[in-house]
């Protein structure tokens, strides 16, 4: 093996120490290692460590773990025992317990029990019920109620909390109301604080406090009306709501509604046949002159930003 | 001469009685179209006020709490829509109560007493006058609305 000889510099100091060769076994030891692929210590202390992968995984593992167990904690409500033994899936719950996204809580005839929506307010599962928690998000808290009654009180802002059933989900706009829904899918709303929307494939009932709305399988929500209503008035809305399309029915309603049944009117007038339709708006217009700003045609023809225009009107009578 | 002077003072007098009253409009709370004050209890509007800059709304709510006979101040969160008021109470009262609100624009004022069963008020039984409701007229109202003694 040849190396090229060393020259120190004329000013180095280093130039006149004595030259002493290196004895035989020291190249012997170089060659090997070079041989070996050995790297220089140096190099090897920031080289590629067998274990290092492993600690990575570990540690990715860990944290996947840590965030699984986290979220799905947050996305478990409690529920409380308010009267007898309700259940959640198999389990019967003592004093409080916890309900899972796609678990059910069940009563039965002498039990109820309460939801804890998150932070954002409870819903009371009365007995005969069965309620499942669809989504506990923050930016969706839904439940799906098969049959029974619950009463929701919800503090949070509007479009968070949603309660499904067969014919309709109700969108919380407002604060307090009572659904119940029977095996058939048919059932009604009633709202005490705020207002409620009840959507369903395209329809939309708004239901503002003190009024209440049937709903029914495969139809969907009905018309919204006001409690204080006349009994007449009620019953032949319901059998407008059944998709019965009687002609004395609709005249009941129009001839019984006060101002404040506009609420029902305005409903109607999206939902009854065309050769109807005048006669609902004749009579709304008779019950409380068309506001400035609304044009008559355009209130025949359905245009949406009409009618939004006359219900924000309608609803200073509501 | 006489005649101008005649026909311009008739005008001058008559316009005010032309001028549409201040008033005050209470309707359900979705009225208001306040999404953040959906636990209100009523809607208010402030009717034929020319100035709304100028246009005040306070209130009370007269009732009950824990047995004993309270007076509580009135949430009034203004709407986008100037002259519009979403109304609620600022602490719990029981069962049945009236609402005193007290409206001016400039110097016109107007008020009005607004039952309350719970969460709901009775729309049938709102009182809406062309100046602040009266401590008899609140203390009867309340007895009213709740059953008591007149």
């Amino acid at each position: 093996m040849m190396f090229r000889k060393h020259q120190p510099p004329a000013d180095d100091p280093m130039r006149d120490l004595p030259l002493v060769k290196a004895p035989e076994s020291v190249w012997a030891s170089i060659e090997a290692a070079l041989n070996a692929g050995e790297q220089p210590r140096a190099a090897r202390a920031l080289g590629f460590r067998w274990w290092q992968p492993a600690v990575a995984f570990l540690v990715i593992l860990i944290a996947a773990a840590v965030y699984w167990t986290s979220t799905r904690f947050n996305r478990r409500w409690e529920v409380v025992r308010l009267e007898g033994a309700p259940s959640i899936g198999l389990q019967r719950l003592g004093g409080t317990g916890l309900i899972a996204e796609g678990q059910w809580l069940e009563t039965d005839g002498s039990s109820k029990a309460e939801i804890r929506v998150g932070a954002i307010g409870t819903v009371q599962v009365d007995a005969n019920s069965r309620v499942r928690l669809v989504a506990a998000r923050s930016a969706e808290h839904r439940l799906a109620l098969a049959r029974g009654r619950i009463r929701a009180s919800v503090t949070a802002p509007p479009r968070l909390f949603f309660v499904d059933t067969s014919s309709s989900t109700a969108v919380d706009l407002g604060c307090a109301y009572t659904m119940d829904v029977d095996d058939a899918g048919n059932g009604q709303m009633h709202v005490t604080l705020g207002w409620v929307s009840l959507e369903w494939h395209g329809i939309e009932s708004l239901v503002p406090a003190g009024a209440s709305c049937r709903t029914r399988a495969r139809l969907g929500p009905g018309a919204p009306f006001f409690d204080d209503a006349a009994d007449s008035f009620k019953q032949a809305l319901n059998e407008i709501d059944s998709g019965m399309r009687g002609t004395d029915a609709l005249e009941t309603v129009l001839r019984s509604a006060r101002v404040r049944d506009t609420l029902t009117l305005w409903h109607l007038l999206l939902r009854v046949e065309a050769g109807d339709r005048r006669r609902v708006y004749d009579r709304m217009v008779a019950l409380m002159p068309l506001p400035s700003g609304v044009s008559p045609d355009k209130a025949l023809q359905l245009d949406r930003e009409t009618l939004k225009h006359w219900r924000e009107e309608l609803a200073w009578k509501w | 001469m006489e005649v101008v002077r005649f026909v311009a003072l008739a005008i001058a007098g008559l316009s005010p009685l032309a001028a549409a009253e201040f008033t005050l409009t209470i309707a359900n709370p979705i009225a208001a179209n306040i999404a953040r004050m959906k636990s209100a209890g009523i809607a208010v509007r402030l009717e034929n006020c020319a100035d709304l800059s100028k246009a005040t709304l306070t209130g009370t709510g007269e009732g009950t709490a824990a047995g004993v006979r309270k007076s509580v101040s009135l949430q009034v969160t203004p709407g986008a829509i100037p002259g519009v008021y979403a109304v609620g109470l600022t602490a719990p009262l029981e069962g049945a109560w009236v609402a005193s609100l007290k409206a001016t624009c400039g110097k016109e004022l107007s008020g009005a007493i607004v039952p309350f069963r719970g969460p709901a008020f009775v729309r049938d039984a709102v009182k809406v006058l062309p100046r602040f409701a009266t401590e008899r007229e609140i203390h009867n109202a309340l007895n009213e609305t709740t059953g008591g003694p007149k």
